[in-house]
């Protein structure tokens, strides 16, 4: 499922991506590589909060979407 | 000589241990991306070691501007030399952090690691193995809390043990295999995906060395509980986010201009203070045209009309613009400002921007300059340029005292408060049209992603948040200081001569032998009248008022202060006589007459302190309606110069981010075509009213 689908409190397990331009490759540098555990922190209306490798992290909706998760 | 680039991630405490090594006092934000530009400072123990604090960065492989600085500094691509990296390492999110870790490390130049937050780490109960990571990686780790200051002396020993010993961070296998991958990838497509790969490689490298030396503490794993999560519930809830941020924003504007603070019927403490530097500058004024009165008229109306009135009118709104700075730094500092950017993001997305283009236009409320140079955090180039655009729309705080002058004199009998939020009102929509519009029509690209760290909410200390609003408020001193007693003295001049100053013929004109010469025949008079005709259609094509124009881009509140001088002549003694002739004694005593007598010699100074610019004299200026004669005319050119192009600072800055002239001239025209279209809209319709 993608990550964007996650309820709040959820902890979920990163597995891969949608696309492969710059910003993925922000996205990896900034912890989400595969095997990554997530947890989603909030949601809103912009998007998702999250927690990765001891950091929390905004990311917009769309963003969020393009990361496929598995528990 | 020994030369160290402070290089870390965002956030991550880098212009702190600045301060604390150069004991410089640089402003340390709470909020990703608070450091634009390289700094350079001088290490107080050792005046030896040169220290350059780099913008935050998550890896070298840059995606900002601010990011390209750090990433060629440290990889010497820009010819700073660099001896020694110091990399900062916020103890709390080690793993993330390690990565930038192991790209300097590839660079092979000698590196020393500050570990810093410690505090925190210990209060998460987490137990990292320092020497053990410094051992696998070959560099000297130093544990410390730049906040406190606490391992400094050992941070400045392990840079110069290295700098002497040259030693260079552990060549590691994987250093190799990504060099590999690199170099064989070709095309685009095989770049990217190598450089994910790579990304992977980095992080179980780190993975790898982490779960040998690091112990997760409970507080570490437990995101829930912290504090800034439960504050975060509430602050970023999807329905409460939006507006106990405007409810934030009202309590802002409040502290700062209202005259009827809470409801209390007193002024707000930035009223309060304004009153107060206000009645002190009078004093001064007073003693110095004291001392110079018997000079010749020239040199006192220099002095007077000139220099103080200048200096004055900057004095007049400084107070407001210092409050303002201190509760926004407040705010900065706290880490909330982050939230902000990301709850509004969705809002901003539809205008085609970025939810961090809010940090830039809310900065534009204060002033233009560091607004546009903080659009260097936005990640795509065309947020960067639309922002940087639109940012000079807002109502900085040197275009306050234009419109509170219109209001007092041509909107006197009309609600003040409304007038108010209609200016504010006015910039946000325009900002928003010109930024739909340049999103279709000329920068056409897909919409940005917003990926930004949120900080942990912090108190902020006082100390953090005076030294903020103190530095913002000198960057305006000095501009006070300089530019604007420049064109101030200018202006004068200009407005006080002209061709037959200089040929005798007004000495032999002037009965006391005063090579001076009416306001209407001066240079300025003569170049305003070339121009105006182009205001014709706004209702303002008068000369004066395009005097004003002018004078504002060498500063806004320039403007104010050529009115006064441009009108000033107009309140003649028989006006004045007028004027308080309708009055009783009360009222006259309420102004300022003692005694409730008239008193003619301290009846213009009265008129100009308590009528003019305070709103009591629906008739102040009386030649100003000749030349505005509307309302739909004055509001026409409030909003002309709220948008027309900013001052001239603002638009060195403009030039500083567009970097060519090219793109500057094309963010100028496009900001004087939005005020002349607006403007004339705004007349037109206005008068059909």
């Amino acid at each position: 499922m993608a990550l964007s689908m996650a309820q709040s409190g959820e902890i979920k397990t990163v597995k891969r991506f949608i696309g492969k331009e710059e910003v993925i490759t922000r996205l990896r540098e900034m912890g989400f590589v595969p095997g990554e555990k997530v947890q989603v922190v909030g949601h809103n209306p912009s998007g998702l909060i999250l927690m990765v490798k001891g950091v929390k992290l905004a990311l917009d909706r769309n963003l969020a979407s393009r990361i496929i998760v598995c528990d | 000589m020994i030369k160290v680039a402070l290089a870390g991630n965002p956030n991550c405490g880098k212009t702190t241990l600045f301060n604390d090594l150069t004991g410089s006092k640089q402003h340390v934000g709470n909020w990703p991306g608070v450091t634009v530009d390289k700094k350079e400072g001088t290490c107080k123990k050792n005046k030896e070691i040169k220290i350059l604090d780099l913008p935050g960065t998550y890896s070298l492989s840059p995606y900002s501007a601010e990011e390209i600085v750090a990433g060629e500094t440290i990889t010497n691509k820009n010819g700073e030399n660099i001896d020694v990296v110091l990399n900062i390492i916020d103890g709390t999110s080690i793993e993330r952090n390690l990565y930038l870790t192991l790209q300097i490390m590839e660079t092979g130049i000698p590196m020393v690691i500050a570990l810093n937050m410690m505090d925190e780490v210990e209060a998460q109960g987490t137990k990292i193995d320092v020497d053990k990571i410094s051992e696998e990686l070959g560099v000297t780790i130093v544990p410390m809390v730049a906040r406190s200051g606490k391992g400094l002396a050992e941070v400045v020993k392990a840079i110069e043990e290295v700098a002497a010993s040259k030693s260079t961070p552990k060549n590691l296998p994987i250093f190799g295999e990504i060099k590999n991958i690199e170099l064989n990838a070709k095309s685009d497509e095989e770049k990217e995906e190598a450089e994910i790969s790579v990304a992977d490689i980095r992080y179980k490298t780190i993975d790898d060395i982490v779960s040998k030396t690091v112990k997760k503490g409970k507080a570490a794993t437990e995101v829930k509980n912290t504090k800034s999560d439960k504050i975060d519930k509430i602050l970023t809830n999807r329905f409460l986010g939006i507006p106990i941020f405007l409810v934030i924003m009202f309590a802002m504007y409040a502290c700062t201009f209202s005259e009827n603070f809470l409801w209390l019927g007193i002024n707000s403490p930035g009223m309060w203070l304004a009153g107060v530097v206000e009645s002190a500058w009078e004093w001064v004024v007073e003693g110095i045209a004291g001392l110079i009165e018997g000079a010749s008229p020239w040199i006192y109306a220099l002095v007077v009309d000139g220099i103080l009135a200048g200096i004055g009118a900057v004095l007049g709104f400084m107070p407001l613009v210092l409050v303002l700075y201190l509760l926004m730094s407040f705010l900065e500092d706290s880490g909330y400002m982050a939230r902000v950017a990301f709850i509004l993001d969705r809002l901003f997305r539809k205008f085609g921007l970025s939810g961090r283009s809010f940090i830039p236009l809310l900065m534009g409320i204060g002033c233009g300059v560091p607004a546009i140079m903080a659009t260097r955090t936005l990640e795509k180039e065309k947020d960067r340029k639309i922002t940087a655009i639109i940012t000079a729309f807002m109502p900085c705080g040197a275009k306050l005292p234009i419109f509170a002058m219109f209001f007092s004199t041509m909107f006197a009998d009309d609600n003040q408060t409304l007038l108010n939020y209609s200016i504010y009102l006015v910039s946000i929509v325009v900002a928003i049209v010109v930024s739909l519009i340049l999103n279709k029509l000329v920068y056409k690209s897909e919409a940005s992603n917003f990926i930004m760290e949120l900080p942990q909410y912090r108190v902020p200390t006082a100390k953090s948040v005076l030294i903020h609003g103190w530095e913002k408020v000198k960057g305006l001193g000095k501009k006070a200081g300089t530019v604007i007693l420049f064109s101030t003295i200018l202006i004068w001049f200009l407005s006080s001569f002209n061709l037959d100053s200089f040929n005798g013929k007004n000495k032999e004109a002037n009965e006391d032998g005063c090579i001076m010469c009416e306001m209407d025949d001066s240079f300025l008079a003569s170049a305003g009248e070339v121009i105006a005709p182009i205001f014709k259609p706004l209702g303002f094509g008068e000369w004066r008022p395009t005097v004003g124009v002018i004078t504002g881009w060498i500063a806004k509140e320039n403007v104010v202060v050529t009115f006064a001088q441009l009108y000033e002549e107009d309140v003649t003694q028989e006006y004045l006589d007028e004027y308080f002739g309708a009055m009783d004694g009360s009222e006259l005593e309420e102004l300022g007459f003692e005694g409730g007598e008239y008193d003619p010699e301290a009846a213009y100074d009265i008129y100009v302190e308590g009528t003019l610019f305070e709103g009591g004299d629906e008739n102040a200026l009386p030649t100003m309606k000749d030349d505005i004669k509307t309302k739909a005319a004055a509001y026409a050119y409030m909003v002309f110069n709220l948008l027309c192009m900013p001052c001239f600072a603002a638009v060195g800055a403009l030039k500083r981010e567009l970097k060519t002239w090219k793109a500057t001239g094309f963010a100028v025209g496009v900001q004087m075509l939005t005020a002349y279209v607006v403007a004339l809209l705004v007349n037109v319709i206005g008068g059909l009213l």
